[in-house]
């Protein structure tokens, strides 16, 4: 098989599992308007609100490294390795950024008292979230061998067919989120 | 290197062989169960013989592995991987699959759920025991079916059987979509390659609401989240959804690579093209997106609303359109055909049969007002082992005997393979006609014990008679095992097209070296051309030749 051809191959195969993942947020969230629907009072009395502003923030931090990685695969078309050195360290900050200020709401919480036992709300809110927190550190585990990859001078113009992957994996990962926030915190 | 070759391989014949192998002996774990469950209904309370007392639980456990065993364990990976991975690439006409390595990394992750699913028959509590479809609230809370581990372990293993499958499904697609060999365009593929891109398609697009729910199922026994327990709130029909949503896509699954392998066994014994190829096809991906519409039939006495039953009869009876269609097809393809009775032919034969009587009992089942009194009966019991035991085993043993030769390059023994065909045919009949008498006089599933109930006393020969037409079943099945082992040493050396079949893995030397093909295959016409006019010789022509 010709580079060309396996490169085809490769983002062929990664649109239908993209296709997958997009079936199985589609489960979790059919399953959330569901529950939400028979709960009648949403959130629950007595369970404390989610973020929706800090949040917010987040999103659009986050919607911004869906740009920058593009920006990194248009670098390696001009042939800059500066540029593209540039484009995925930002990529990288912003993905770890949004992930660290993941994590730390959840701290806060959990501190409030959002909690999973016999509560579909928080039940719904960590299992929804998390699956996409669980994506994001698997898109972080890739881009980080990419960017490794860059370092080492792997990715020249017509040879870049693993940074396309990527994008294509970091870029469904930012798109799916914004659906996720607007059901889920309003 | 041994290791490298034939474990660590990332050829695709091997890790076919691999899925094939490892389905084939889960399938003796399967009926083995099925005996201990079997035997227990015909004289209940007398112990069994090699396994002991049935206690309920351990029934209750054994009807559960046997259904999760026989779908997921034997069915999936014989049908879809086995044949898929060994036959897809040389069918095609490529030396392998497009990603090699992710295709060993499938077999290994099925490889690891099977030794999940068989350790959870060792852990406190013993294996899962909550029906296959493991419903909630019983399969959600430990404390109701006091099975701990065994739920848990059932929901990972079933969870990394689902990823392992869903690799090969990319890499089916991918390899179809960008290896074909020149001239190879679509409509001259095959109708397994296309039936097992079809089934790929159906599952993966099934696959994730389950893996949604098989994620909330766990976090319900390991969080105590309660998402399917009505006293936090949740909702048990909401699993029941979930699970259907792909359960039901998952028959067609199953029953697509079985129609493709009799499509291929069928053209060859009856010497003639397939009729209505394109039709086929069609109905096939009619029938593959109205699969995704009808799964609400398994829950018509569920509790849901009402108002849903009616579509859901309406689609139900609709899909049953583009199944007719293929039947008529491979009917009109026997029309008229120079057929000859081989083994395989056969079993495919036998496939169609008897598939035949499990779909049209299936329009009883998918009519709202008759399932209301069917539903959870042996009826159903009946209806569904007539759909899956011709498309699993039929259909698997007409494609393991056919294509024996290209795998091991030696034939089968002809005359043990038409005893062991018409033994299997007929056991399995009196095995599972019973069912639906005992079913239509309300006979429930799942029960532990007839003996418990007055009315089911003048129908327990029935149950009987259904065991040892199931007990013959089974032994019958040593008489192919003795068959596939000894042929490897003693079997008639095959050439390397020994049926006269016209498409490409028969170009290929038996078995096919790394790389399959000597040279790379052109092909210039389609799959079928069989009983050419104006031959001398031989009848057919390979899809290479020249038009």
């Amino acid at each position: 098989m010709s580079e060309r051809s396996r490169a085809v191959a490769g983002q062929i195969g990664l649109l239908l599992f993209l296709a997958t993942e997009l079936m199985f947020f589609a489960g979790l969230l059919s399953a959330y308007w569901v529950l939400r629907n028979k709960m009648g009072l949403w959130p629950p009395p007595g369970q404390p609100r989610l973020p929706a502003g800090i949040t917010g923030l987040n999103t659009t931090l986050f919607l911004l490294s869906g740009l920058t990685i593009y920006g990194a695969e248009r670098a390696v078309k001009r042939g800059c390795h500066l540029c593209l050195m540039g484009w995925l360290g930002l990529t990288l900050l912003l993905g770890l950024f949004f992930l660290g200020l993941q994590g730390y709401e959840w701290l806060r919480l959990i501190s409030f008292g959002l909690t999973t036992t016999h509560n579909i709300y928080g039940g719904l809110f960590y299992i929804v979230i998390g699956s996409h927190a669980l994506h994001v550190v698997a898109a972080l585990a890739v881009l980080l061998v990419v960017a490794l990859q860059a370092v080492r001078g792997r990715y020249t113009v017509g040879h870049s067919g693993g940074l396309t992957l990527c994008r294509m994996y970091w870029t469904f990962v930012v798109l799916i989120w914004p659906l996720l926030y607007g059901v889920l915190y309003f | 290197m041994a290791l490298r070759k034939y474990i660590f391989s990332v050829d695709h014949k091997i890790v076919g062989m691999q899925y094939l192998c490892t389905g084939l002996v889960m399938a003796f774990v399967g009926g083995y169960l099925a005996y201990v469950f079997r035997h227990q209904l015909a004289w209940p309370n007398e112990p069994v013989p090699l396994f002991g007392m049935v206690g309920p639980d351990q029934y209750n456990a054994s009807v559960t592995m046997h259904g999760t065993i026989m779908v997921f364990w034997v069915a999936m990976p014989i049908l879809l991987s086995g044949f898929g991975n060994y036959l897809l690439p040389l069918m095609i006409g490529a030396p392998d699959m497009a990603f090699p390595r992710l295709n060993m990394m499938s077999f290994w992750t099925f490889f690891l759920s099977t030794l999940l699913l068989m350790s959870s028959f060792l852990v406190p509590g013993g294996a899962a025991s909550g029906g296959w479809t493991s419903y909630p609230p019983l399969a959600a809370s430990p404390g109701l079916s006091g099975v701990e581990w065994g739920g848990h372990l059932w929901i990972l293993a079933v969870a990394l059987e689902f990823a392992s499958m869903l690799m090969g499904g990319i890499n089916f697609l991918t390899t179809t979509l960008t290896m074909r060999a020149p001239g190879m365009t679509l409509f001259r593929m095959p109708i397994l390659v296309w039936m097992l891109n079809i089934a790929s398609l159906v599952f993966m697009f099934s696959v994730g609401p389950l893996i949604a729910g098989a994620f909330m199922l766990l976090a319900d026994r390991l969080f105590q989240t309660g998402f399917f327990l009505p006293q936090s709130g949740g909702d048990p029909l909401l699993f029941q959804h979930l699970f259907w949503f792909f359960g039901h896509p998952e028959v067609y699954v199953l029953l697509f690579p079985a129609l493709g392998i009799i499509a291929e066994v069928m053209t060859v014994f009856a010497r003639k093209p397939f009729f209505g190829y394109r039709p086929l096809i069609y109905a096939s991906l009619i029938a593959s997106v109205l699969s995704f519409l009808v799964w609400a039939h398994h829950q018509f006495i569920s509790g849901m609303d009402p108002r849903l039953a009616a579509p859901f009869s309406i689609t139900t009876i609709i899909i049953s359109v583009p199944f007719a269609v293929a039947i008529f097809s491979y009917i009109a393809t026997l029309w008229g055909g120079s057929i000859e009775l081989k083994t395989p032919m056969i079993f495919a034969l036998g496939m169609l049969a008897e598939f035949l009587v499990g779909g049209v009992t299936g329009i009883f089942n998918g009519s709202a007002a008759a399932d209301i009194y069917l539903h959870d009966t042996y009826f159903v019991v009946a209806h569904f082992h007539y759909t899956l035991f011709p498309v699993t085993f039929l259909a698997g043993f007409a494609g393991i005997y056919f294509w024996y030769p290209k795998w091991f390059g030696r034939l089968m023994n002809e005359t043990w393979g038409k005893i062991h065909a018409v033994l299997t045919i007929i056991s399995f009949n009196v095995t599972f006609l019973p069912l639906f008498a005992i079913g239509l006089v309300g006979h429930q599933r799942r029960i532990f014990d007839p003996s418990l109930f007055d009315y089911l006393q003048p129908f327990q020969h029935l149950h009987v008679i259904s065991t040892w037409g199931f007990i013959i079943l089974f032994l019958s099945q040593i008489i192919f095992v003795v068959n596939f082992i000894a042929s490897l040493c003693y079997g008639p050396i095959a050439t390397r097209n020994p049926w006269s079949a016209a498409t490409l893995e028969w170009l290929a030397p038996s078995p096919p070296g790394h790389g399959n093909f000597e040279e790379p295959p052109v092909v210039h016409r389609g799959p079928y051309d069989y009983s050419l006019p104006g031959l001398t010789g031989k009848d057919w022509k390979n899809q290479t030749e020249a038009v």
